[in-house]
């Protein structure tokens, strides 16, 4: 597999059109873009296979020192400078545009590319989701359906400004297994997720969860609802990384401090977190879900260090951002699809291990909850709050899991106080590249996140 | 690109393929974005979107699988997805179902009223129009507006064209006081209501200044078992989740709580799933598959009377009559409270952070970054506090606003009664 030929086609044609857009506007970029998803499930109801091309398609971006302005569209063979001034020329409302600098570019031709490492054909896939899915549905008759599914993304890009000529080509699996039990009106679902730039590893752990799977959605049958309080926790590597992606994830986007809608902005060299806490996001900073190799700007993958030591060091920024606030972009613009705007937008962000072990953090705590399975999450930059619902809580007792569960937990309050009550990070990094990530309501794009286990105190309900 | 025609041609020409649909969209956005007041970023989509889903029958099951089709498609290329596809379909066979069979062809696609760039920008007028006091703000405002044309046609002569236009805003009133706060506003919609726009976007300003002014609700001797009153899209999202109980996927996944006959609650409310619905955004002739859509009732008096879906979980479930998968859904026939109710002590909850519903436990809830509490002339904005509760239980007791509401999220409209009142909320302050 390599660089999708539709793109390798096209990419003269995406020369010669920024060559003739140049000589009418200050900048001038085209972005093709082309994914496509194959899914295989196996369920106790029913099974496919399908393959879609999610996202083929250009857009081309100029501005003209007033604003910038963009057009999507499926191909560019054909398309003139009058056929793309006519589409973006638009009737619009404006009481003023807003200041920017450019950003000198660094000329560079380079292609890239990430190879899924273990290919299997679409009968073995379904064999082995199958399997787990046999293994689950037999497992206990509170079992009453289970799903298994496997989706292989390739994506390829192609990026031509005046100084750049890029193209990439990236691959990611992911798998899940979700198993639904019930117990008379008592209903419950547990999954267990998987996933690697490598079918067959990805279909391996996926297979070496079965039983917790099963084990996990039985146990959730007990579950009762959390007495609201404030809990010491110690966070799954999940919950760690939606933490970290609710707090100081979406809290460091910095198309948000162009609009002074993230209080972080005001935070930079400042304590934030507890000395013990350090985080990271990056396309570059790990092999995950968003390990591309450049952004939809252009600009090549970086790894950021957040948090160092408890204070802030920077935020994460696209082109755009950074043309506006006169920072250097993070490589951290990206598109849900070729027809949407381009935002800040995180990658893989992670906390950082430390030095404990997960044992003795346990033994530590008195009376609280260990938090796992990341459910979804939501954040105010402006504000500072932040919300993180995780699927389910063991009660700790006396430094000992009680066997008691509890279903959901909600972990909320503020951001700086959560984080800064963390006392205890274990050595173990796990990285879960399973997620997605909207902006508002919408831009969804993948993401990962994770972290190692911590110990916090935090408002649970 | 090769049109839908061209498609169904090479399609028909593979003998192996047993029956098909092919779905075509063509979709044009145009788009602004601000930051504060001044202007970003303007944008115009102008896209196709072609899928085909193929289907063998193998015996007495039946495969499916689909692909797209793209720009540097050519018949050759074509030729080579059908035979992949069929590949495919082959290794997940499932029971036989039927496709939506042959209905007489629908053609109903409307012109724009005006052109969509004039409504972007009297949209955008619209919005900034709206009257800021000393402190206030919109911010990060962004307006779309979309037209989409869905072209359905299948092996079995469906022939249906219809298409849906609306916009979207989206900003974030922001108020300066000891410190600057905001509040997130979206809305979608299609009339041309300039002015009721205005008066939206002024109401967000109001709640941002009280936002700007609320106490924690710690802070306050509000009793935490006050009745809590939910409208918007948490209050949608609760009824919608009945709706999804009485599907036909839920009964066939064995994931419903309830079936048919079943009392949902006292109140004696109606449900009506609808094909189309004036003033749902989301509203069609048929649906995906092409099947038909009119109306069902589903609940009637607070008990469940019928369920309702897609033609193949329906096919499963052995359904004398299949109603396809509903766009829209109504709440209608129910008491609804008087005005007292609006001056008795409650929390009404004008903005979440992330209203939440799990679907199998029915646990409902989210953290609150607005609420009013109202006791007769009095009004405190409250902020900082979470809600939780079960849907399940719920529904048994809650009641309903005269005043009705309209909204379009995730795919679903919702119409009915504007606010939930519920009495038995946990607040955690």
């Amino acid at each position: 597999m390599s660089l999708n030929q539709f793109l390798k086609d096209r990419k003269q044609v995406c020369i010669d059109l920024v060559n003739e857009l140049e000589k009418e506007y200050v900048y001038v970029s085209v972005l093709g873009s082309y994914s496509k998803s194959k899914k295989v499930i196996s369920s106790t109801r029913e099974s496919a296979v399908s393959e879609s091309e999610d996202d083929c398609g250009f857009v081309i971006k100029v501005y003209d020192g007033t604003c910038f302005k963009e057009y999507s569209c499926n191909d560019v063979a054909g398309l003139t400078v009058e056929n793309i001034k006519e589409h973006i020329s638009m009737n619009h409302y404006q009481t003023g545009y807003v200041k920017v600098r450019l950003m000198e570019e660094q000329p560079l031709v380079k292609s890239f590319e990430r190879e899924d490492l273990h290919v299997l054909p679409d009968e073995e896939v379904m064999q082995r989701l199958t399997e787990v899915r046999n293994y689950l549905q037999d497992y206990d008759s509170r079992i009453i359906m289970v799903h298994t599914m496997y989706v292989h993304r390739e994506t390829s890009s192609v990026f031509v400004s005046s100084k750049r000529v890029l193209d990439q080509f990236y691959e990611w699996n992911n798998a899940a297994a979700v198993a639904v039990v019930r117990d008379g009106q008592t209903i419950q679902q547990y999954f267990g997720t998987a996933a690697e730039c490598d079918t067959l590893l990805t279909l391996t752990k996926l297979s070496s969860m079965k039983e917790e799977i099963a084990e996990k959605a039985l146990h959730l049958l007990d579950a009762t609802a959390i007495e609201p309080g404030v809990y010491d926790v110690i966070t799954d590597p999940s919950i760690s990384g939606l933490i970290a992606h609710e707090a100081f994830g979406h809290g460091v986007e910095m198309d948000m401090f162009v609009k002074n809608r993230a209080k972080a902005k005001d935070y930079v060299g400042k304590y934030v977190a507890s000395p013990v806490v350090n985080m990271r996001d990056g396309a570059a900073s790990c092999i995950s879900a968003a390990s591309y190799f450049f952004d939809d700007d252009g600009i090549l993958a970086h790894d950021t260090q957040i948090i160092k030591d408890g204070i802030l060091q920077t935020g994460i920024s696209d082109a755009l951002s950074a043309y506006q606030l006169g920072t250097e972009p993070t490589g951290n613009g990206r598109r849900q699809g070729f027809d949407r705007k381009a935002y800040t937008r995180m990658t893989n962000t992670f906390f950082e291990p430390g030095k404990d072990k997960l044992d003795d953090m346990i033994a530590s705590i008195d009376y609280g909850y260990y938090l796992c399975n990341t459910d979804n999450g939501m954040e105010d930059p402006k504000n500072w709050q932040i919300q993180c619902t995780a699927a389910y809580g063991l009660e700790i007792r006396n430094g000992k899991f009680t066997g008691k569960i509890v279903a959901p937990v909600v972990i909320s309050g503020s951001v700086t106080e959560l984080l800064g009550s963390i006392t205890m990070v274990s050595d173990q990094l796990e990285v879960h590249g399973m997620g997605m990530c909207g902006k508002g309501c919408k831009e969804w794009v993948y993401v990962a996140d994770g972290g190692p286990h911590l110990k916090a105190r935090a408002k649970l309900g | 690109m090769m049109n839908i025609r061209q498609i169904e041609q090479l399609i028909k020409n593979n003998t192996a393929v047993n029956e098909y649909e092919i779905t075509e969209i063509t979709q044009t956005s145009k788009q602004a974005y601000y930051v504060f007041d001044k202007l970003e970023t303007l944008r115009s989509n102008d896209t196709t979107s072609l899928s085909c889903n193929l289907y063998v029958n193998i015996d007495d099951k039946k495969g499916t699988s689909s692909f797209n089709v793209i720009a540097a498609d050519t018949e050759q290329t074509i030729h080579d997805k059908i035979e992949s596809t069929l590949s495919k379909a082959k290794l997940a066979l499932n029971p036989q179902y039927p496709l939506t069979p042959y209905q007489k062809p629908l053609d109903s696609v409307t012109l724009l009223p005006v052109s969509d760039d004039e409504i972007l920008k009297n949209v955008a007028e619209a919005v900034f129009r709206a009257k800021t006091e000393e402190n206030e703000s919109l911010n990060a405002t962004e307006i779309f507006v979309d037209t989409k044309t869905t072209h359905f046609i299948n092996s079995n002569g469906v022939d249906a064209r219809y298409n849906n236009y609306s916009y979207f805003i989206e900003t974030i009133p922001t108020y300066k006081g000891k410190e600057e706060v905001e509040l997130y506003y979206s809305t979608r919609r299609s009339d041309l209501c300039y002015e009721q726009i205005t008066k939206d976007i002024e109401e967000a300003l109001h709640y941002v200044k009280y936002r700007a002014n609320a106490k924690k609700l710690a802070d306050t001797d509000i009793p935490s078992d006050t009745p809590v009153y939910i409208k918007g899209d948490m209050f949608a999202m609760f009824m919608n989740a009945f709706a999804e109980e009485l599907n036909y996927r839920s009964t066939f996944y064995h994931s419903n709580h309830y079936s048919v006959n079943d009392i949902l609650s006292e109140n004696p409310f109606t449900v009506t799933m609808k094909g189309m619905e004036e003033g749902c955004l989301t509203g069609r002739p048929v649906d995906a598959h092409g099947y038909p859509l009119t109306e069902t009732t589903i609940v009637e008096k607070g008990k469940a009377v019928s369920l309702w879906g897609d033609l193949k979980t329906g096919t499963y479930l052995n359904q004398d009559t299949v109603t396809g998968q509903y766009p829209c859904f109504v709440i209608s026939g129910y008491e609804p409270v008087n005005d007292e109710y609006f001056n008795q002590p409650h929390i009404e909850i004008c903005n979440f952070s992330a209203p939440q519903l799990e679907q199998s436990s029915g646990y409902f809830g989210g953290e609150v970054r607005l609420a009013l509490y109202k006791n007769g002339n009095t009004v405190i904005p409250l902020t900082g506090f979470s809600l939780s509760g079960n849907i399940f239980n719920s529904i048994k007791t809650v009641r309903f606003s005269a005043d009705t509401d309209c909204s379009s999220t995730r795919g679903t409209s919702y119409k009915g009664p504007k606010w939930g009142i519920f009495t038995d909320i946990t607040l955690q302050k």
